[in-house]
């Protein structure tokens, strides 16, 4: 059990690379939190400070109040799941998950003891004795977290323990993984560019951008108040479309679109364009007094209950997603009219993509 | 697509693996033969087919005494495997320790450290001969096994550290790492992951290492001159004379030294696999 503390984290690699700057977080004990971001972002490298596998250049990290920037990662009891598992491939699945506690010198039935409980948490007891290559993916991931978890550390660290899985069996994982932390109530911090996983597992999330922390909230939070652009198109999915409206008397408007202003915004943002930003499921074909948008239909993805209507407004792509049978007649090139859910429009600064917000909280 | 190869191919590939067998296989039946035949001389005649069976040279090639009626065999097979064995474990040691700080440490002089190994590979053994006899005298190292052993490493090692470096580099870091998570420390991370998945490239080096000792004569020939410190090849020299040439005891020397190299590969041929990391690693 632990909690964290990151205080101005940044990190310059070897030759001057800087791929982080200033995080400030705070992870409180049992927590999952979820480091989110693009390809690049630096997730893992954060994530590898945290567990001692790379040098924290700038600011400090600390576990349950002592700073352990210059502490050994075998002194942090911390446990690491690797994104390629990084099973020892001439031991078998015991020797894997006893190897740690046969470092500490465990005596052989208690590590016996241990390994046995975790597998049977994991659903490996009939595996303890094969090879990782004798194993499927998803029982060598399982051997991988088997192998964090056997010496009950204080925290869990995740890169992607997913990603090497097909869809069906990393749906099933993460329903596992959910359990595993309400059984073990450990804190964990686990790093995917998957915004699904990250929405789904998280009780927070901090979303990283180019090396900084963009926004940390849980995920409804992240999901309903963006602050930025950035966050609201990269949480989400399908991603949320951004209209370039400019303001016309007590409406934003551009070619075929027309939306009532929000009420309550400071009245200095409203002079300029504004990307005005709606998600595919807040726009219907359904009259509604939240505004409309005439485009006209590319193409069409049915999904079974609801399909996505490909649209074009001039040419801002609009993105719906609607009930199937709504989607049955429309065809390329047909003109089309969706009205936006009323109230559900964020604005958002056309230069710098800041949430604008009401009530003065700019 | 899946054309199976034609019956001409295969008679061909076939023909060909038969000759190439027979080319090979030729001189060592007339070794043969010379080691059974009990006289000294040539046997002209072009079969490799022995016509007699005796085993007189192996006889007296293993009761050899000295004057003093010192066991002469005795002692250059102790030598031999004293030597080679010392300079396998010596080479094996060194190399695996040092490739592995070549393959994950970053120091000054790492790269210049590699292409200066590389570097005394081109000198053939020759050329160090008298410059390392100069330096073995002026040690009392010259007919000592404790010399040999050490002019064989240095010539192995360089070879085997290439050899072991290359191996390491295909270990995925993921599972030092790992490790490192698990609380290893380095020894520990060497002993119990690196080295048992180098496996095939140990072997190898072994091999290497225990072949340059067990099979080297000019260099043991150099430095050697007491008749009870010869290794093998050294003593085996003696019955090719500047006027006669024994040529069965030779033969026979010849067998009885090439026996144990290929029991060794025989004995290690199931280790040299690859693919002892599959299945830790994705991707
Ligand atoms: N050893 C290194 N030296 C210099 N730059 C590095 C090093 N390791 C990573 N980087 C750079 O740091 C940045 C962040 O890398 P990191 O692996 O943390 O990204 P990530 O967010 O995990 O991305 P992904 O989702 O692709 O795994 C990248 O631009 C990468 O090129
Ligand atoms: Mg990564």
């Amino acid at each position: 059990m632990a909690e964290l503390k990151l205080r101005g984290v940044g990190k310059v690699y070897d030759g001057g690379v800087r791929v982080l700057s200033g995080i400030d977080l705070d992870v409180a004990d049992g927590e999952f939190l979820v480091l989110v971001g693009p390809s690049g972002c630096g997730k893992s490298t954060l994530l590898r400070m945290i567990a001692g596998l790379e040098h924290i250049t700038e600011g400090t990290l600390e576990i349950d109040g002592r700073v352990v920037n210059d502490v050994a990662p075998k002194d942090r009891d911390v446990a690491m799941v690797f994104q390629s598992y990084a099973l020892y491939p001439h031991m078998t699945v015991r020797q894997n998950m006893g190897f740690s506690l046969q470092i500490r010198r465990t005596a052989a039935a208690e590590m016996d003891a241990k390994v046995e409980e975790a597998a049977r948490m994991l659903g490996l007891s009939g595996l303890l004795d094969r090879l990782p290559r004798e194993l499927s993916g998803g029982q060598r991931q399982r051997v991988a977290i088997g192998r964090a978890i056997v010496r009950r550390p204080r925290v869990f660290l995740f890169d992607e323990p997913l990603s090497n899985l097909d869809a069906n069996l990393r749906g099933q994982m993460r329903v596992e993984l959910k359990a595993l932390h309400r059984d073990l109530g450990t804190t964990m911090i686990y790093v995917t560019h998957d915004q699904i996983e990250a929405m789904t597992l998280a009780d927070r999330i901090c979303l990283l951008e180019g090396g900084h922390a963009r926004q940390v909230d849980t995920p409804s939070g992240l999901y309903d108040r963006p602050d930025s652009r950035f966050v609201a198109s990269f949480i989400g999915s399908p991603p949320m479309n951004f209209l370039p409206l400019a303001p016309a008397g007590n409406r934003l408007t551009a070619a075929g679109i027309s939306i009532p202003m929000p009420a309550g915004l400071p009245s200095d943002r409203l002079r300029a364009t504004v990307d005005v930003g709606l998600r595919p499921h807040e726009l219907g074909l359904a009259e509604t007094d939240g505004g409309s948008i005439d485009a006209t239909v590319d193409l069409i993805e049915m999904l079974g209950w609801d399909a996505l209507v490909h649209a074009r407004c001039g040419d801002v792509p609009v993105l719906a997603q609607i009930e199937a049978h709504g989607a049955a007649g429309l065809e390329h090139g047909a003109p089309i009219r969706f009205w936006a859910a009323p109230g559900a429009a964020k604005l958002f600064d056309h230069e710098t993509g800041r949430a604008i917000k009401g009530g003065g909280a700019a | 697509m899946n054309r199976r190869p034609s019956w001409l191919a295969a008679v061909g590939w076939n023909l060909a693996l038969v000759v190439a067998c027979a080319v090979t296989l030729y001189p060592v039946l007339w070794v043969i033969k010379m080691a059974l035949t009990p006289s000294q001389a040539f046997d002209l005649s072009p079969s490799p087919i022995p016509n007699t069976f005796s085993l007189s040279n192996f006889h007296d090639l293993v009761m050899a005494t000295d004057m003093a009626g010192r066991w002469l065999f005795g002692h250059w097979l102790f030598n031999s495997v004293v030597v080679a064995g010392a300079t396998t474990l010596l080479s094996l040691a060194l190399a695996t320790t040092a490739a592995y700080a070549f393959s994950r440490f970053v120091f000054p002089g790492r790269r210049i450290g590699m292409t200066l190994f590389l570097v005394t590979q081109m000198f053939p053994g020759v050329v160090m001969a008298i410059p390392l006899y100069l330096l073995l005298d002026a040690m009392n190292l010259l007919d000592s096994m404790v010399g040999l052993t050490l002019v064989y490493s240095t010539t192995a090692i360089p070879f085997c550290v290439w050899m072991m470096k290359g191996y390491f580099d295909t270990i995925p870091k993921d599972l030092e790492e790992a490790a490192v998570m698990d609380g290893a420390g380095r020894w520990t991370m060497f002993f119990r992951i690196i080295l048992p998945l180098a496996r095939p490239a140990i072997v190898v080096t072994a091999l290497f290492s225990f072949m340059t000792a067990w099979n080297e004569f000019i260099l043991a020939a150099t430095f050697l001159s007491d008749e009870t410190a010869f290794t093998l090849p050294v003593a085996l020299q003696r019955y090719v004379g500047d006027y006669s040439t024994e040529w069965g005891h030779f033969a026979a020397g010849a067998i009885i030294v090439s026996t144990p190299v290929m029991a060794l590969f025989f004995a290690l041929q199931r280790h040299l696999i690859g693919g002892l990391t599959a299945g830790g690693v994705k991707g």
